[in-house]
């Protein structure tokens, strides 16, 4: 399982999945509109995941 | 992944040229770009005054950055704006970025507020009609900024507009069906009156997406809130539609801003005039009789 956190808003949830590109088709995001940092890693959306791995999604809009 | 250029690990995967580039391929990558806009736009001439508007957030400040690694290399001046609005809950934690950020840089900055400028904070203005929010802001923020950098004498005005919210603004103008704010671009206001400070927008050509990494990867201070106003505006709806289209198809943000730019000059000679009125109230350039800074302030 994969710890997901979504920085803004501060939601945690768990996504049985092998890559970022999966989180998000699992979760339903769109990947441009976050930096996925990988146990505090900035990682690329074609980034493997394994069992364990937590996945921070900070999104990329912000301000005005 | 791993670097395109080394073997280390990739922190960003570029869909448009294929390349995955590791933290410091980035930064190179970024700061190359950065430098070829200023110099191939011929955005900061030798010795001029710059002023740099920053809010706070990841754009303006990565600005602030590189303007000042570039201030080492080629001589010019540099001052920072801040405005603040007056938004309760959200603009004191993007100052506190703000100071902190430029304080670090070394970069002297002024603080402006609406409160100062008009009497009141925007959250007055616009208190239950808070809709119009993101056009009042834009209208007294942009004139805050114009009068600040004139006062400072400043020749250029700086700021972190990214490549999105170019796109954005497209796509926004169109369907409004605002010709005028639609053939613009970013001359105009050098074009249409002595009394606007020329503005520069050296990140236009950047994703924000990027910026927000190269903030990151460079572990700048800055503040990733969102304005509570944000939830009103159109921009954010438009916003989430061309991440949409980038991600099923790469290179829509940039092929929107380069097609835009090729057909702006012909908008331009067929839209916008040669010059400008005053307003009758407080004397600064406008198209209509009264400037929208003095009609908002008369309600």
């Amino acid at each position: 399982m994969i710890t997901v956190v979504f920085l803004r808003g501060n939601r945690t949830v768990e996504v049985d999945a092998a890559s970022v590109q999966e989180v998000s088709s699992k979760l339903s995001i769109i990947r441009e509109q976050y930096v996925f940092i990988k146990n505090g890693k900035i990682v690329c959306e074609d980034e493997p995941l394994v069992d364990g791995d937590r996945l921070e999604l900070f999104t990329v809009a912000s301000g005005g | 992944m791993k670097c395109s250029r080394c073997r280390r690990d990739a922190i960003y995967f570029q869909r448009q040229s294929g390349q995955h580039y590791c933290g410091e391929h980035f930064n190179s990558y970024f700061k190359k770009k950065f430098m070829r806009v200023v110099r191939e736009d011929n955005l900061i001439k030798k010795n001029e005054r710059v002023a740099v508007a920053v809010s706070g957030g990841k754009d303006s400040l990565t600005l602030a950055y590189l303007l000042k690694e570039l201030q080492a290399r080629y001589p010019f001046e540099m001052e920072a704006i801040i405005v603040d609005e007056g938004i309760s809950g959200y603009r004191s934690h993007t100052l506190d970025a703000a100071k902190k950020q430029l304080g670090e840089l070394g970069i002297e900055y002024h603080i402006e507020s609406f409160k100062d400028n008009f009497g009141k904070t925007l959250d007055c203005f616009v208190k239950n009609n808070e809709e119009n929010a993101c056009a009042t802001c834009g209208v007294l923020r942009r004139y805050v900024l114009n009068k600040k950098a004139r006062e400072l004498s400043c020749t250029k005005l700086a700021t972190g507009h990214n490549l999105d919210d170019e796109d954005q603004s497209i796509i926004m103008n169109l369907m409004r069906g605002d010709v005028i704010r639609f053939s613009r671009g970013q001359n105009y206001y050098k074009k249409i009156s002595d009394k606007f400070v020329e503005r520069i927008k050296p990140l236009r050509y950047f994703l924000e997406k990027e910026i927000v990494i190269f903030a990151l990867n460079n572990k700048l201070t800055f503040d990733s809130s969102e304005c509570p106003y944000a939830e009103y505006a159109m921009r954010g709806e438009v916003g989430k539609f061309l991440d949409r289209m980038e991600e099923s198809r790469p290179t829509t943000k940039y092929s929107l801003l380069s097609g835009y730019d090729k057909i702006l000059p012909a908008l331009n000679k067929s839209f916008i005039p040669e010059s400008i009125g005053v307003c009758e109230i407080c004397g600064e350039p406008t198209m209509d009789g009264t400037c929208m800074r003095c009609k908002i302030l008369e309600k």
